[in-house]
């Protein structure tokens, strides 16, 4: 019973196998001269760990927002692999690893912005008290409403002064996050599987599309 | 049982799936098409390609299997494309090929797109006596090759510029027609008159060929003047087509003598091509061989007749994208 994280949002790609919860891989320990892609990464975790697809029971996949190909990429190699061996896929948001990430670190509101097309944005909003609200739009018109109560907040990836701009009223805390921390796909299994799909349901990357259309599950 | 072959083929804007066996028969083909999407461009859009893609490819799979009786456990392998095509739409079918073959505990290889055109004649039944002149005609490709087998082509010319389809497409959008323009134009020009004198590129010389002074022509006809139908626009415009098509072909199959011509791709539909090609061939004394629509356009069933060459030549390239793949490679 081993659980499969699949992570193509940030620079470094990632494939994790854990079992109960215990890292038996993690390609972001290994260094190689040449760039793998993620299934090269995958047949490297097989040889490294010895261990057989046949034990995954599971898949949690990262679904963006990042770049467009990537996570394409390793959404539909973690589709058909759910789907070839009849297990679940469990998505989550690029945003809200990132949120986590920065939650784990210091316990304070967090912003994680991810710029997609033009000048509109996803946009997670983290409390650590309720789930994380992931917007899109642009700055301008979605964070008025969303940050009226804040004194002081992180913010993840390289947008920090455009919100402060906006908001000069507002502390903004930089603690340099720029990358999630692919390992909560597995220190947040229990709470990442509750989202699990099973054919014919399956995990989509995150798009400006199916975000208005409200056909992901974040 | 292990005597069918998967192909997965979504280089462009449709995701086709087949079972096939190593004589060609189609147990089961499923292509889920995107030209409603992208109608509202006038051509393929590539990321909302890719993105119908992803959503489409599993259920397509799926239904591939549903429609053939048969568990993955009892195919061979697994054949898909990795070029030449459109970024996006490539990786979803290689990465799901990926996947399902190390779900399933099968070899995935990757197969070239225009070698899969070339095998669609001999889908169901075989067609084709080598060697072999084919003239492939297609949105994104218009070459003649001749085939001493299966494996072995010859390239013996290409387009200079645009391809075929792309200048019916694009002569299409300029009469206010719905993408994809080739069926509509065909239709349009039935009803009209070749009147117009459009010029036949590189017409006279050689096996290259050449449409964008044509496609500029017509857009230059258009601009200047109302005065002409536009069926017989279509009509004057498909005749140019053909002409230069049938030419060429009559001059490589002198040079190349071959036992059968073949005429793949999209483009094969129109009707007047098909016609004029059955008088060439009478002429030559060759034999027509022209598949059926539904292999002459993009399906996952030549994927998987071409996969079955690779095997048997033991020719196993790694399923990874090469966007600019030529007729030469595997
Ligand atoms: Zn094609």
């Amino acid at each position: 019973m081993l659980t499969l994280g699949i992570s193509t949002s940030f620079s470094n790609y990632a494939i994790i196998i854990a079992k109960a919860g215990d890292v038996l891989f993690n390609s972001n320990d290994l260094h190689f001269e040449e760039k793998k892609n993620i299934t090269e990464w995958f047949e490297v975790a097989l040889e490294e760990s010895k261990i057989s697809v046949k034990d995954i029971s599971k898949i949690i996949v990262d679904i963006g927002p990042g770049g467009t190909t990537s996570v394409r990429t390793g959404v539909a190699f973690a589709n058909s692999l759910a789907y070839s061996l009849g297990i679940a896929v469990c998505p989550v948001s690029s945003i809200e690893l990132l949120s986590m990430t920065s939650w784990a670190q210091q316990k304070t509101t967090v912003l994680s912005l991810i710029k997609f097309m033009k000048n509109d944005y996803f946009i997670g909003f983290y409390d650590g008290k309720n789930d994380i609200r992931i917007l899109y739009g642009e700055l301008a018109d979605v964070l008025p409403d969303l940050l009226k109560d804040e004194k002081s907040l992180i913010i993840t990836g390289k947008f920090q002064q455009k919100v402060a701009d906006l908001f000069p009223e507002i502390e903004i805390i930089n603690l340099g996050i720029m990358k999630g921390d692919t390992e909560l796909l597995i220190k947040n299994e229990d709470l990442f599987s509750k989202r699990a799909l099973k054919f014919p349901e399956i995990a989509f990357p995150i798009s400006e599309q199916n975000y208005a259309n409200n056909q992901v599950h974040f | 049982m292990s005597d069918l072959i998967l192909g997965i083929e979504t280089s462009c804007d449709d995701t086709a799936i087949a079972l096939v066996s190593e004589n060609g028969d189609v147990i089961s083909s499923v292509i889920s098409s995107q030209i409603e999407i992208h109608n509202e461009y006038g051509g393929v859009y590539p990321e909302f390609a890719a993105r119908e893609h992803i959503q489409t490819i599993i259920p397509t799979v799926k239904a591939a299997f549903d429609q053939a009786k048969i568990s993955p456990k009892d195919i061979k392998g697994i054949g898909v494309t990795r070029g030449p095509g459109l970024v996006g739409s490539l990786l979803v079918g290689i990465n799901t090929a990926i996947g399902l073959g190390h779900g399933w505990n099968k070899p995935v290889i990757g197969v070239n797109h225009l070698r899969g055109h070339l095998r669609s004649a001999d889908l169901e039944e075989q067609r084709v006596k080598f060697p072999a002149m084919v003239l492939l005609v297609s949105g994104g490709h218009t070459f003649l090759a001749q085939m001493k087998n299966p494996m072995e082509v010859q390239v013996l010319s290409s387009t200079r510029d645009d391809s075929v389809g792309e200048c019916f497409d694009k002569v299409g959008r300029m009469l206010g027609l719905d993408y994809p323009g080739g069926p509509k134009i065909d239709k349009l020009a039935h009803k009209g008159k070749p009147t117009i004198p459009f010029p036949r590129p590189m017409m006279d010389k050689g096996l290259e060929f050449s449409f964008s002074g044509l496609k500029a022509a017509v857009s230059r006809l258009l601009a200047a003047t109302d005065a002409h139908e536009d069926a017989d626009v279509a009509a004057s415009f498909v005749q140019a087509i053909v002409e230069v098509l049938i030419k060429k072909s009559e001059r490589a199959l002198k040079k190349h003598p071959s036992k059968s011509f073949v005429i793949v791709g999209g483009v094969a539909a129109n009707s007047q091509i098909r016609a004029a090609a059955q008088k060439l061939s009478d002429k030559m004394g060759v034999e027509l061989c022209l598949p059926p629509i539904k292999w002459a356009t993009d399906n996952g069933a030549m994927i998987a007749l071409a996969t079955w060459d690779y095997f048997k030549a033991g020719i196993i390239k790694p399923p990874k994208v090469q966007l600019n793949l030529t007729m030469s490679e595997f």
